[in-house]
């Protein structure tokens, strides 16, 4: 192909690919600033004419709510941020761990263990279950632990794919010149496939990630307000939030005698919007590691 | 490196030493030792021993009493706990505990500590219509014995209201209500009314064409984007505010008895009634005339938040003579009016009234009987219930000058600052509450002339009779559902009733209302034989 | 083969091989954790699986409590529109499985070409943005676009265009492309990360040669690109038919709000069942529910693996 050619190839794809990706970023960005905007409107004009990129009235009553609310908030902000952290972590050691033992495929029983973990993805006990042994057996609730082990530690989604990654993008040869040069199989794992893995590892932390933050129901059945309140994570205060305007809309005998005015919509986009903020600026952290074209050690296949 | 790999050996035989240890753990202090995967059942009327672990001595029983809430628990509870148990441990040999539950999952909190053993002794079921689930699965005790020993001051102050505790011929919710009757009107502005000289008249029953009157003037003089009626779908639907009907303690699904209770004892089908087509006609005529909201079955805020933004003339709703003050101040505050009651209903006495905030004891309760020495005494003791509802005198609240039952907040201190406030009241003989301002002397005087307004024809005849849906259970839910999609666009004229209530009628055969409705029959006959 | 001796079937048989537990003990201790895990966090709990069979009686307990055979599964074919809602979940179970690989991948391969990684990062974090949002904040961003009175569409775009409002909320028709736009919209950053890091593991030599070779950019993305990812695309579809019953209870219940007129095209079997047992929240029933969706999704797994079994062996799951 002529020099001509191939650059006028390469510019086409190069605005193919800004055009449609501008067009997905601002359909994705319109809403998002459309909530912003709404946490900054006054919530008796958002009441009587909706919603609009240029609200009439605008206020700061909602972020001056979260400011009065600081003491939950910023509480529950940092819940969030040491649950996800230290889940996002140590779900990343156990599942690796895991899909590294099940990718061998001389091991016996390997293909139960995969099947072990398929499996859970489609059968649960339910939620009376999982609370009488979280309960019970296990003692954790109004704990941290609650919130991190419940349902998130080890997700086979995140094995399979893991696995996956083990089996097709690591060359089994390189495995079998560090066994011959007398490697143990903990320092394989440590020393070769992990930062080969690193794509993966940033792929599945940051679902994980992603998971943790935005998870309520670990909170909602394991932490009560008696003992618990210190644990609660940003989501599960909005979602209390609005379960309890939901219940006071649904009963309007209570509407009139509740003297203390709960949570307007607006202040809900206000929470809603400093929950979302942190995770998106996390997102850098982990592209650093999807890099471009790894080389496989120089074992040419 | 050999540390790395000891450091990744270890980590991970420390993740599963972790695991196992954490069941070795200390419990928080409301659980009971339990070894079986059993849920804990002992608990059975006469069982009187004292397991529950005790911080004051061997002669008192802790008991745990659930607090509802709104999702903040008032910062001086703990205050208020100390000052109760001051008064109750002297007093009968009790300690209490109070457990916050934030009120829209009181059910699944109740139903979750059940389930795994914990202790719990007073758990209280808050707008969920009744007790039925409760008892159908076997988590609460039934209380007539201990009602009849212990309970003394409870039937004098609840009277008639003890009737929405009753289910499958026992007693197992006790009420806390002030109100011994409802009554529904059509509330709207004052401001309105007078500016439209609409006439009017206090006592009477308004219906439905009536009120289209009313809007038609009002709708033409206010225009635009202006709306009669504030409605929220998901909030009781319009034809429940006209059709007087008695639900028998459970829904529209299980069908209903007309004219308050006392007409035929005939259990019908409502949506089959030639009322309810004229209804739907009316509703669908309100709707595209515009008095209501195109969005009105999507919109999520309350019809009471809605009327607060002045673009509304009235709402549907309980019109008690608290509510209405209730409602005035509110409206006062946000534009300057008062609300006015246009009766849709006269005042009734029925079942499900009395269903909507109930005391159960649950299986896991070890001392029922102290339990409801207690529950009797928030009855019995003026103070007590007053130091539970509104705090301690002094620090809380003051009397006014020259009153013992009206009370005012402190210097300094308002209902959006002060560090105690019950906003979920559900202690109690609530007509011994104190009032804060605005509430008046006259406010007592209202509540009794309205609790005794009650006529004997508005008071149901099948008053103490709760329908267990149990042995139906596949078809109710079946029918629950088919109402929950048409009621909101049918009982808003949202849907033409030409062709949809016909559709709807038939959804309701297929899913097998009149099978329930037969079983209903059948047990509101025996019950009624029984009397 | 010249110069392999087959061993004699004799001695064939008497080998026996020695379980080798020095190679294996290490893969089974880096195994155990997560093994305990889903023992503690699944296993243990699998015995509520009988509360659908069982009509729970809490003072009776769980073990106790009386068998009621298939009757807490009923009310899920008792409804009329039982085969409605079955329809609705698998067709738009399927229809999102399609859409979102198709667009996860072109967005995934676009985002590849982008030279400036300022910009690529950017696009990415920003098309991720919907994931993040709870499916309530999405519903009243939607009514601010939908709402019959005060929505964006109708007041801001028909009326200028001259044209008559529509009731949104009360139009069924609309609704399988609202709701297959809002699921695209909101999944499809998250997913492009899976086919992201798998394209960006392929080693740029490939490209390398075949440009060389003179093979244009498309070329080379249908020859180097979509074969490479063919693995991580059958592993996710297989995963998701797996829970091919189950659907998004917010995208089908809180964007829709709850609306009558729409049940036909709006509601999924997670809406049904959470309607139906609004009122009484019997665990038996919902139990029997999720019971019934894993059956289903259980075989399906099975059924869809068997046929990439036939297809590629070594993509199957297992």
């Amino acid at each position: 192909m002529s020099e001509k050619r191939k650059i006028k190839d390469g510019t086409l794809w190069q605005i193919i690919a800004h055009v449609v990706m501008f067009t997905g970023a601002v359909l994705a960005l319109l809403p998002f600033i459309l909530l912003v905007i709404a946490s900054f409107t006054d919530n008796q004009t958002a009441l009587v004419n909706g919603y609009s990129f240029m609200p009439e009235i605008w206020s700061l009553e909602a972020y001056k709510y979260i400011a009065s609310e600081w003491g939950t908030i910023g509480r529950a902000y940092l819940m969030t941020i040491v649950v996800t952290v230290a889940g996002t972590l140590l779900s990343l050691v156990i599942t690796s761990t895991f899909a590294f033992a099940v990718s061998y495929d001389k091991l016996p029983g390997y293909k139960i263990l995969m099947f072990m973990s398929i499996f859970t993805m489609l059968f649960n006990g339910g939620i009376v279950a999982s609370y009488y042994v979280y309960s019970n057996i296990f003692s954790i609730k109004n704990t941290i632990w609650a919130l991190i082990v419940p349902t998130f530690l080890m997700s086979p989604f995140n094995v399979v794919l893991v696995k996956n990654y083990f089996t097709n993008s690591i060359s089994p040869s390189i495995l079998e010149a560090a066994k011959i040069d007398g490697a143990g199989v903990f320092s394989i794992f440590v020393r070769i496939v992990m930062p080969l893995s690193m794509p993966i590892m940033a792929t599945i932390g940051l679902m994980t990630a992603i998971s943790y933050w935005n998870d309520w129901t670990n909170g909602l059945y394991f932490l009560n307000e008696n003992g618990g309140t210190q644990y609660y994570t940003i989501q599960l205060v909005l979602n209390k939030i609005n379960e309890n305007i939901n219940f006071l809309a649904n009963n309007s005998e209570l509407a009139a005698k509740a003297t203390q005015q709960l949570p307007s919509t607006t202040m809900r986009m206000a929470v809603a919007v400093i929950g979302i903020l942190p995770i998106v600026c996390a997102y850098p952290f982990f592209q650093k590691y999807f890099v471009k074209g790894i080389t496989m050690g120089g074992v040419k296949e | 490196m050999k540390r790395k790999q000891m450091i990744k050996k270890v980590s991970a035989v420390l993740l599963s030493a972790v695991f196992l240890l954490s069941g070795c753990g200390s419990s928080d202090g409301t659980q009971q030792p339990e070894q079986e995967t059993e849920a804990a059942g002992a608990a059975d009327d006469n069982n009187a021993e004292n397991t529950a672990a005790s911080e004051t001595g061997d002669d008192i029983y802790e008991i745990v009493v659930q607090y509802p809430t709104l999702g903040t628990t008032p910062a001086d509870l703990k205050m208020v706990e100390d000052a109760v148990n001051e008064r109750v441990e002297s007093e009968i040999g009790v300690h209490v505990t109070f457990y916050p539950v934030n009120a829209f999952e009181s059910n699944n909190v109740t139903s979750m500590m059940v389930s795994s053993g914990e202790k719990l002794d007073l758990a209280i079921s808050i707008f969920e219509g009744g007790v039925a689930n409760y008892v159908n699965k076997g988590m609460i005790i039934e209380l007539d014995d201990l009602v009849e020993q212990y309970g003394q001051d409870i039937l004098d102050a609840e009277g008639i209201a003890m009737q929405g505790g009753y289910f499958d011929g026992a007693l197992y919710g006790i009420p806390t209500e002030e109100k011994m009757a409802r009554v529904k009107a059509f509330e709207c502005r004052k401001d309105l009314v007078d500016k439209y000289n609409i006439e009017y008249d206090e006592n009477k029953i308004y219906t439905a064409d009536e009120l289209t009157e009313i809007f038609k003037i009002v709708q033409e003089g206010e225009g635009g984007a202006f709306r009669c009626v504030a409605i929220n779908g998901s909030e009781d639907p319009l034809y429940s505010f006209f059709d007087h009907t008695d639900q028998l303690g459970a829904t529209y699904a299980s069908g209903v008895l007309m004219d308050y209770g006392n007409g035929e004892d005939k259990i019908v089908n409502y949506f089959e009634t030639e009322e309810f087509e004229s209804f739907c006609n009316t509703a669908r005529t309100w709707f595209e005339a515009g008095y209501l909201s195109p969005d009105c079955n999507t919109i999520t805020d309350s019809a009471y938040v809605q009327m607060q933004t002045g673009n509304y003339f009235g709402m549907f709703s309980s019109a008690e003579p608290d509510m209405i003050l209730g409602h005035s101040r509110v409206m006062q505050d946000a534009i300057g009016t008062d609300v006015v009651p246009f009766y849709t209903s006269a005042p009734t006495s029925m079942t499900q009234l009395y269903q909507v905030t109930q005391w159960m004891i649950p299986i896991t309760c070890d001392n029922p009987e102290k339990t409801m020495e207690f529950l009797n005494l928030t009855y019995k003791d003026k103070d007590l219930v007053n130091l539970i509802y509104h705090g301690i005198e002094g620090e809380h609240w003051n009397f006014r000058e020259g009153s013992d039952r009206l009370i005012e907040y402190p210097e300094g201190v308002d209902a959006s600052n002060t560090p105690y406030q019950t906003i979920l009241n559900v202690w109690g003989d609530k007509s011994k509450d104190y009032q804060l301002p605005p509430m008046e002397d006259t406010f007592f005087d209202m509540m009794k002339a309205f609790n005794e307004s009650v006529e004997e024809e508005h008071i149901s005849g099948a008053l103490g009779y709760c329908f267990n849906s149990e042995p139906v259970k596949t078809q109710y839910a079946a029918v629950s559902d088919v109402i929950t999609q048409y009621q909101a666009v049918l009982g808003l004229g949202v849907a033409d009733p030409a062709t949809e209530l016909e559709t709807y009628r038939s959804a309701l055969k297929a899913a097998g209302i009149d099978e329930v409705i037969a079983e209903n029959q059948r047990q509101y006959d025996e019950w009624k034989a029984a009397q | 083969m010249s110069g392999v001796k087959t061993v004699p079937a004799r001695r064939a048989g008497k080998i026996k091989k020695k379980f080798r537990w020095k190679e294996y003990l290490p893969y089974y201790l880096l195994a155990l954790p997560g093994v305990i895990y889903m023992i503690c966090n699944n296993y243990l709990p699998m015995f509520g699986i009988v509360i659908a069979f069982k009509n729970l009686n809490f003072r009776k307990g769980i073990f106790g409590s009386d068998w009621s055979g298939f009757d807490n599964f009923k009310f899920l074919f008792a409804s009329k529109d039982a085969l409605t809602i079955t329809r609705n979940t698998l067709l738009y179970n399927i229809a999102f499985i399609i859409l979102t690989t198709v667009f996860a991948i072109a967005i995934a391969v676009l985002i590849n070409e982008i030279r400036s990684r300022f910009a690529s990062r950017l696009y990415q974090s920003l098309i991720l943005l919907p994931y993040l949002m709870s499916w309530v904040i999405v519903s009243y961003l939607a009514y601010a676009l939908l709402s019959a009175e005060t929505g964006l569409i109708n007041n801001g775009i028909l009326k200028n265009l001259g044209l008559n409002p529509v009731s949104w909320y009360n139009t069924p028709k609309y609704w399988p492309f609202i709701l297959t736009f809002v699921n695209l919209w909101k999944g499809v950053g998250y997913a492009m990360i899976i086919y992201y890091s798998s394209i960006v593991g392929i080693s740029q030599d490939y490209y390398e040669a075949a440009a060389l070779d003179g093979a244009t950019k498309w070329q080379q993305i249908k020859i180097i690109t979509l074969p490479l990812l063919k693995p991580t695309v059958i592993t996710m579809c297989i995963l998701q038919v797996g829970r091919i019953f189950y659907s998004d209870f917010g995208l089908f219940y809180q964007i829709p709000m709850n609306s009558g007129t729409l049940y036909s095209v709006t509601r999924t079997i997670d809406v049904y069942v959470y309607n139906a047992l609004m009122k009484s929240s019997d665990f038996g029933m919902s139990s029997a529910a999720s019971v019934y969706q894993s059956i289903v999704g259980f075989v399906m797994i099975i059924a869809v693996n068997a046929i990439i079994r036939k297809v590629s062996k070594e993509n199957a799951l297992f």
